[in-house]
This record gives structure tokens, sequence and C-alpha cells, in this order.
């Protein structure tokens, strides 16, 4: 049948919800040739068709629908992996874990740098002078300036912006500015002690 | 078109503008869903489109199709026969992406899948919400409003039927989601569509942030769903 590894593809994607899974270049190639395939025969189809053979139009129309629907499913799974690095890049901020860093492929390597450079040029270039907007910060309204929080993991030293060093310790507790502990937070490296 | 496809993947431009926007389409909107993308937030409307990932699943289901014309070289999606040519009025299983194509060219005529058909609709009138729908096709709505779309003489009472359904059907969903902690979600979720879990998925999210604002809990910073899960992936690696 017609377009089976295109959907693979797709219910691959929809099987790992929360993650990325690795690029299946493999399954990508196969769809690929199937479509080659598909495409050749439909020109040797047309040809006769317009030679005046009109019943091969019908066989003409069902393997564009073919070419068709396995044209989505690999657009569809790549444009979905691409929001799904996007995703990543406001969880994990820019530099991505290793493992997840062996799960895309090159191009899309390409992207997330891409796709970071023009995010740090547009928070740079909202605010006045010297000062930009950090888009990840501050996701939920501040309370305070400080806030305590616990570290869940031997994390080592830590530099604030004023200069001191602090060093994150498992199961150490710290009052920490909040800006600067919010990408950590999110990271899962301290955690919130209210 | 193959080829040039395979041009775009290879120079890595298949986002390119045109294509997206030639072959974005948006239903009509007969029915005014609302969905969630995987993070649980809520999309303005509710429109599957070219990319969706759901909508291509769906559209994966087999219909029995008889072919009104003789198809040559395409004996192969008859597996029953071993033809080289597909004969007038042979039946064929056939998935449902091919099918509104090919009966706008009348090229087939088809059989509506049954959950969609008089009887069944009848059920549905009868009580809708002791129906489990998830057995009748886990994206019951989305699929049923692809056939009503396929101009048969059905149509409209389909598209009625499907309304009526969600409408009898919300004000329980909406009821179980606000009073259920996620503990006892699985049962209650076992006989609802896809659809229909996405709202129940809302409905407790909401119910869930609410009770965090009272607990005065909602300006805790927490640490991203993504990383958590990933992390667990990885302890779970580890301890394999």
């Amino acid at each position: 049948m017609f377009a089976q590894k295109g959907v693979e593809l797709i219910q691959e994607l929809e099987r790992a919800k929360d993650f990325l899974p690795p690029f299946n270049e493999d399954g990508v190639r196969q769809v690929l040739e199937e479509m080659r395939a598909l495409f050749e025969e439909n020109q040797r189809d047309a040809s006769s068709a317009v030679a005046g053979e009109s019943e091969y139009i019908t066989s003409v129309h069902i393997r564009h629908c073919a070419l068709e629907r396995n044209k989505r499913c690999l657009m569809a799974y790549l444009y979905n992996r691409l929001e799904r690095i996007k995703e990543h890049r406001w969880h994990f901020g820019s530099v991505l874990p290793a493992d997840i860093k062996a799960n895309i492929c090159e191009p899309e390597a390409q992207f997330f740098i891409k796709y970071n450079k023009s995010l740090a040029a547009y928070m740079k270039s909202i605010g006045e002078g010297s000062y930009s907007l950090d888009l990840t910060q501050n996701l939920k309204p501040p309370k305070n300036l400080y806030i305590q929080v616990k570290c869940i993991t031997e994390f080592g030293e830590f530099e604030t912006e004023d200069g001191d060093i602090v060093v994150l310790k498992k199961n150490s507790l710290h009052l920490l500015p909040r800006v600067q502990c919010e990408l950590l937070i999110a990271q899962g490296i301290l955690e919130h002690v209210s | 078109m193959a080829a040039r496809f395979l041009e775009d993947y290879l120079s890595l431009n298949p986002w390119r503008k045109q294509i997206i926007l030639s072959n974005y389409y948006d239903r009509e909107m007969i029915i005014s869903f609302v969905a969630v993308d995987h993070f649980g937030r809520l999309p303005k409307r509710y429109s599957p489109n070219y990319f969706s990932i759901e909508d291509i699943v769906l559209q994966d289901v087999r219909v029995s199709c008889k072919f009104e014309v003789s198809v040559p070289k395409l004996g192969m999606l008859d597996q029953s026969a071993d033809d080289q040519d597909l004969k007038q009025g042979s039946k064929v299983e056939l998935p449902f992406w091919m099918v509104p194509t090919l009966h706008a060219k009348k090229v087939i005529t088809f059989e509506i899948p049954r959950h969609y058909k008089v009887n069944y609709r009848q059920i549905l009138q009868a009580d809708s919400i002791v129906v489990d729908l998830h057995k009748w096709g886990p994206y019951f709505y989305d699929l049923g409003h692809h056939v009503a779309n396929l101009d048969l003489k059905d149509s409209i009472d389909i598209k009625k039927s499907l309304v009526q359904t969600l409408l009898n059907r919300l004000r329980h969903i909406m009821d179980m989601s606000q009073h259920s902690t996620h503990h006892e979600t699985v049962h209650l979720i076992a006989n609802l569509d896809e659809l229909e879990r996405k709202l129940f998925a809302v409905g407790q999210l909401s119910y869930r942030s609410y009770k965090e604002w009272v607990r005065r809990e909602s300006s805790k910073i927490n640490t991203a769903a993504l990383v958590a899960s990933h992390r667990k992936r990885k302890f779970a690696e580890v301890t394999v």
C-alpha cells in the first residue's frame, strides 16, 4: 500500500509526545525513494495518456494522491521537529544537553543556532541603551527580589552578577537574586523553596 | 514534483513560504472546537492544518471502496487478485486520505465508516453520554467532519449529529474535569474521544491552577515540564 513509511514517521513523532526522537534519516530516505518511483511511473503513464490512452489518467490520479500524501507526511515530520526544537530553546536555554543534541541532524542543528541568534538579536533590540530585555526571564510575576532556593544537583561554583561566588552543593540552601536563579530552576538544578 | 521536493529537501529549503501557503487549508468552522498542543496551551481556533500530526494519523483509517472504472497497472491495490490491472467493480480497502480526491473524480464509490451511519446516529441520539466514543474511533469528531465534508446525501445529518453529540456530552466532561485530581483520570477518560480528552485536560488544568492559586503557590518557579521529563528518562536509562 502507498505512503506507509510516511505515516510511520509521523506516528513516531506522535508516540514521543514530550521529547525529540532521533532524526529518522533512513525513514525519510525510504519515503523519498517511494516518491521518486511513483513520480517516474506517473511521468510514463502521463505521457501515454497524452498519446491517447485515456484510461491511464485514473492511475496517474491515484499515484498523485499518494505523492501528495507522502509529501505532507515528510513536511509535517520536519516542521513538527523544528517546532519541538524551538520549544527546547525556551526550556533548556541556549545550550542543549548532549543527549538531545545527539538526536538532531545537522541542518536542524544549524536551524537551532540561527534561531538562537535571531532570538538574541531581538532581545537586544528591545530596551534602552545597554539594557536588553531577557524574554525568558520572569515568566511568572516576581514578588521578591531574593528567593530561597535549595540545590538539588551537584553544580559547583556559580558566579553571581555582582561577582560573588556561591558554591552550589547538593542539598544546600541559598538566598539568591531571583533574576539569576530562574533559569537554573527551570533547568532543574535548583528548587524554589517558599 | 517529487524532484522539486527532493531539491528543496536537499538544499534545506522545505519551509518555503509559497509551499506552505498553497497547501495550508482551513476547514470551515462548522463545529467550533478548541484544541491544545502538546504543551497544554490553547490556540485561538481549531483547524487541523497541513502539518497537523493528528490529522495525518486519523486519515489513515481504512474505508471499503468500490472502483467504478478499471485502473491499469494498479492491481496491487487489490491484494486478493493478482492481476496487473485493477478491474472495474473490484472492492478494495483504501486509506481515507485517498477517498476525497477519488470520490470527487467519480472513480470510486465508498461506504461511509459504520459509526456515522443512521443506526449509529440513532444510538447517539438516544443517549450519547454512555457511548464509548474512544472505541468508535479515537478521533470520532475529526474523522466525522472529514466524512461529512464529502458532499454525501447524509452530510447535513452527520454534521448535526456530531454537534449535538458534543453538546450533550460536554457538560458531563466539564463536570468530571472540575472534580477529579490526576489520580483517577484514567478511568474517567476511558470512553472519551481524543478531542474530548483534550477538553478534559484543559478543564483539569484550569482546576489545578486555581487550586495552586488558592494555596498561594502560583508565584513559585517550577522546573520546566520538558526538562523534568527529560531527567526522568535519563534517570530511567541510568538505573536500567
